[in-house]
């Protein structure tokens, strides 16, 4: 099985232990019948050299029938967990099965494969990569960014870095990273807690990567969830993350 | 209003938020459920400090006192909170139910293939790696329980069979050998996982 991964060119390399970097890509699904075939297949057959897992989020439809009937790898969560946990669950099992990197993948197809091979190697300097829509492209003065421009801003009053993609589900995490999000409490794969953790000392990189509009099926954030998440979204990182108790990044 | 009304609902406010604070810093408290707390308590000190506000909500309600607008208040948004925690309460006992359901049902489907008449024929065949196989997976769940603490018992029902990149996972029941192979690699990852120190941790 080892000699199998080491013939795979595209994937990283760890200069120092010339060991191939074994990746997760971790999928959380719920209720994404339509999108999710497209996304897997692409994964097997284009990038086989990442391991992936989908996690069926308690779906009510006939997600975790799909995944079965073409075999995709599969963790069935009971009962709804939320994006959160469905990732977390993912990040458990990453742990567990002694991955060096994770990549939280959305299941409805925007996020785009080929990047993962921009974004592992930046994993050398940093703890987090996040795959950014803005790092070389000119974020456009939306309404639709607004609420990703008010959190970029609260972001950098509390730590005066910039993220120009907070708000991106596209983020890979080092071991270390993975094991805190894993088994620890208030840790969201969200941008709060990305901000807490840049304020311990952890180091989060952007890399250019582009995305797709969803292709079917509805998204689970409509305007009333827009505006909740992003109020929430601000008061934690502004009242509450910079009172956290601090826990050192080595 | 008087100033030691004011005084005192400014206090009891800041204590709120630092209660509040210290049961997030100990991991006792989601971060989704606090914020309740947080801006209850900035409301009331706002109106503490601008009184003026009160007043004029309990002129247009036609209540005498301020201090008595401020009670209303309280209780009624209290009432919410109570309201909203009664859904979350409903909500989770579902959960927990569904939950019940599939580990009830997952445990008679792997008593019903050991405890079928083809199994103990097979079993008497695999008895030795059975009983290897029992031992890993005693020490799994121990190690589980340590990293998760109570929920090591919901992980196993979760967790599946390692190695991947190849299509299926391979359940456990099929080759006791397969599962005893997997069990031990499993025990490995888990105990270097906990060894390179999983991150930072939180003390609880």
């Amino acid at each position: 099985m080892p000699q199998y991964r080491k013939q795979y060119v595209n994937g990283c390399r760890n200069e120092r232990e010339g060991d191939f970097m074994k990746t997760l890509i971790i999928i959380p699904a719920y209720n994404e019948a339509e999108n999710i075939k497209t996304v897997v297949d692409n994964l097997i057959q284009n990038y086989p050299q990442y391991d992936y897992i989908v996690v069926n989020d308690g779906s009510r439809d006939e997600t975790k029938k799909i995944c079965e009937e073409n075999h995709y790898n599969l963790l069935d969560c009971p009962v709804n967990l939320g994006l959160a946990g469905a990732v977390q669950t993912g990040l458990l099992y990453a742990c567990e099965n002694g991955y060096d990197a994770a990549l939280q993948f959305d299941g409805d197809g925007q996020h785009q494969p080929q990047y993962i091979a921009d974004m592992l190697p930046a994993l050398q300097e940093a703890d987090i990569v996040i795959g950014s829509r803005f790092v070389t492209e000119k974020k456009p003065k939306t309404m639709r960014m607004l609420g990703s421009n008010v959190i970029q801003l609260c972001i950098r009053l509390t730590t005066r870095e910039r993220i120009a993609d907070p708000t991106s589900g596209m983020r890979l995490f080092n071991r270390r990273m993975m094991g805190a999000f894993a088994h620890n409490m208030n840790y969201g794969p969200e941008p709060d807690t990305v901000s807490y953790l840049m304020r311990c000392g952890a180091r989060v990189r952007e890399v250019q990567v582009e995305m797709k509009e969803r292709e079917a099926g509805e998204s689970y954030l409509n305007l009333r969830r827009s505006m909740e998440y992003m109020l929430r979204m601000c008061l934690s990182i502004i009242f509450i993350s910079r009172f956290r108790k601090k826990v050192k990044i080595v | 209003m008087t100033f030691t009304f004011r005084v005192v609902l400014i206090v009891v406010c800041a204590l709120t938020c630092w209660y509040t604070l210290r049961k997030i810093r100990k991991s006792q408290m989601q971060i989704e459920d606090s914020l309740f707390w947080i801006i209850l308590s900035f409301g009331l000190a706002g109106i503490s400090i601008f009184p003026r506000a009160a007043e004029y909500m309990a002129e247009m309600l036609g209540i005498l006192s301020p201090a008595n607008f401020v009670f209303l208040a309280v209780i009624f948004l209290l009432l919410m909170k109570v309201f909203t925690l009664t859904l979350k309460y409903s909500q989770l006992e579902e959960k927990l139910k569904r939950l019940v359901q599939r580990l009830t049902i997952e445990e008679g489907k792997r008593r019903g293939r050991e405890g079928s008449s083809d199994a103990v024929r097979e079993g008497e065949k695999e008895s030795p790696a059975a009983a290897a196989l029992d031992s890993t997976k005693v020490k799994n769940e121990e190690s589980t329980e340590m990293i998760c603490g109570g929920g090591g018992r919901l992980l196993t029902v979760l967790k599946t069979a390692p190695g991947l990149g190849r299509p299926a996972l391979r359940p456990l029941q099929s080759g006791s050998e397969t599962g005893a192979a997997s069990a031990r690699t499993d025990t490995e990852a888990v105990q270097q996982a906990a060894g390179t120190g999983g991150g930072p941790h939180e003390s609880r």
